[in-house]
């Protein structure tokens, strides 16, 4: 507990992601209206305020019953394919900084080929492959963003694999992946956690700039990327369908990265 | 690989009436060469690219070549003007920060840059038009103008922003790190004024990662044109990317994305080449 009270950082992006996983968990008690199919055309382009606290969209549904829901894509895709991405991006930096050898140089050389195309590119490339669906955002996201996650692993490899604690489970002759499990994984978890949080706020704008694009999320599925590029066309009519999809976002996105930051210093003192 | 896209191109140009008869598509698909299996195709476009030719787009009926030639320069424009607007503003921010530290200074850049890191850019784009564009009327909100500055202004600015976020905090990191180092101390024990100690001994030595950054953050700039460029209607490789991958007019998707990652290439390799310049300490071959 004394650490959230020294690290303002992290207890206000605690306090702001908790709240977001909250408000998706328990969308359906929340939200006044439902987002799909409570459409109602007489309603349609109405003003925040009144029975619709953040107006309505084109179709007279509830802007901010899509925004509550639209709270579980952004969530489930960010944390998903984060998920992936530490799985792969770990795998491959243990083995690369443990083994060494000409299986580190094809690892890195990979890794720092597809570390030079930027995520966005990369995804847009996937999905244009696979087309648009749910699952190819999971798959184009799960396979671009591991690369600093790979990275991060090696470099925290090297520097355990020559420590003397590594040295003497050696010399009892435990195996290699028993090391490598027992004593190394849990001594880089804390720079892993870190890298792995702003993934999540990377992976979540990267669905939200591909939804906006048209495609990431389809319609009707209330996407907050889906939203906004709707709300583009209304700027003059309506703009209130372009102020809200961003604000969540930019507040989820944020309480994210803030508690990055917080257990960035956490686990690394010198860089406050 | 993207010949794998579902979608067949003679569908997508013939008009539907036409679609209908076998015929016709295969006068079509064979315009396109795409009746031919996927390694003779395979070969033939990797050839043709060798000639610097990337073929034929479905959806315009004109060549890729010209598609791209067309919307390179307003894509440049934009990235250039928005990197020389980020770039000294991002490192004085860091610096003024840095050499500050805890004070509001230090602590309102800090804010800024966090949210400037956090706000997805589209929105960002969108609510400088909304103001500036909608509200008050100051600047046109979409279009290219023909060049003008007054149409580059907010693309840019909604591109740069974020990098300004991003070098900030990077040029802060990088200055508190140089600045406990032992010749910092020595520097200054031997009574050399603070600006000099600033300029020649701190931001000389944190320049490296600065331009790491900066550099690294240029081939971002170039992705992220896609979707600044999307929001404000701009006529460049962006807007070509997007409109191509929706319309499976895989030609052009295949012929923008090379030549993106010709760009993403060319910059590094200048990274690569200004630190000799600027760093003695790196050196390349032996």
């Amino acid at each position: 507990m004394k650490v959230f009270i020294k690290n303002k950082q992290l207890l206000i992006g605690s306090i702001i992601t908790g709240a977001v996983i909250l408000i998706a968990i328990f969308a359906p008690f929340i939200a006044p209206h439902h987002p799909v199919d409570d459409a109602n055309l007489l309603y349609a382009l109405e003003p925040p305020g009144g029975e619709f606290l953040l107006g309505t969209d084109r179709q007279g549904r509830c802007q901010l019953s899509r925004i509550i829901y639209g709270a579980r894509i952004s969530l489930l895709i960010g944390f998903v394919t984060q998920g992936l991405n530490t799985i792969i991006g770990t795998s491959l930096g243990l083995i690369a900084g443990f083994v060494g050898g000409k299986v580190d140089d094809l690892i890195m050389n990979f890794t720092n080929i597809m570390l030079s195309i930027p995520p966005l590119i990369l995804a847009l490339t996937i999905l244009a492959i696979l087309g648009p669906s749910l699952l190819s955002i999971f798959i184009a996201l799960g396979l671009t963003l591991w690369t600093y996650t790979c990275r991060v692993a090696r470099a925290q490899t090297l520097s355990f694999k020559e420590k003397e604690f590594v040295e003497a489970s050696r010399s009892l002759g435990l195996s290699r992946i028993k090391i490598v499990i027992r004593h190394i994984l849990p001594n880089i978890f804390g720079p892993l956690l870190v890298i792995a949080t702003f993934g999540v706020a990377t992976a979540i704008l990267l669905e939200a700039s591909l939804s906006f694009l048209g495609i990431g999320t389809q319609p009707p599925a209330p996407s907050w990327g889906t939203m906004l590029s709707r709300g583009r066309d209304y700027i003059y009519s309506a703009p209130w369908l372009m102020i809200y999809p961003g604000l969540a976002l930019l507040i989820t996105v944020l309480g994210v990265n803030l508690m990055g930051d917080g257990l960035r210093d956490y686990w690394d003192p010198r860089t406050r | 690989m993207l010949n794998l896209l579902p979608g067949d191109a003679a569908l997508l140009a013939g008009d539907p009436r036409s679609a209908r008869n076998p015929e016709v598509l295969e006068r079509m698909r064979a315009k396109w060469g795409i009746d031919k299996p996927l390694h003779i195709r395979y070969v033939t476009y990797m050839s043709n690219l060798l000639r610097g030719d990337l073929g034929m787009s479905y959806r315009t009926g004109r060549t890729v070549n010209s598609l791209i030639a067309q919307s390179f320069f307003p894509t440049l424009q934009i990235v250039l003007f928005a990197f020389l607007l980020a770039a000294p503003t991002g490192v004085f921010l860091g610096f003024i920060a840095a050499v500050r530290r805890g004070s509001s200074l230090d602590i309102g850049s800090m804010v800024f840059s966090i949210f400037g890191i956090s706000a997805p850019r589209f929105w960002v784009g969108l609510m400088l038009m909304y103001l500036l564009a909608v509200n008050f009327r100051l600047l046109p909100a979409t279009g290219y103008g023909g060049g003008s500055i007054r149409y580059m202004i907010l693309p840019a600015v909604t591109l740069a922003l974020p990098l300004v976020a991003l070098l900030a905090r990077t040029t802060r990191a990088s200055l508190l790190d140089v600045m406990d180092e032992d010749y910092v101390r020595t520097a200054r024990s031997k009574g050399l004024a603070e600006r000099v100690v600033q300029t020649r001994h701190i931001l000389r030595n944190a320049v490296v990662s600065i331009i790491t950054i900066a550099g690294l953050q240029l081939a971002m700039l170039m992705a992220n044109t896609v979707i600044v460029e999307k929001v404000f209607s701009w006529p460049g490789m962006g807007s070509l990317v997007v409109d191509s991958v929706l319309r499976q007019d895989i030609p052009a998707v295949q012929g923008t994305i090379f030549v993106f990652a010709l760009g993403f290439i060319l910059i590094n390799f200048i990274v690569d080449i200004l630190y000799v310049f600027i760093d003695p300490r790196i050196k390349y071959g032996s």
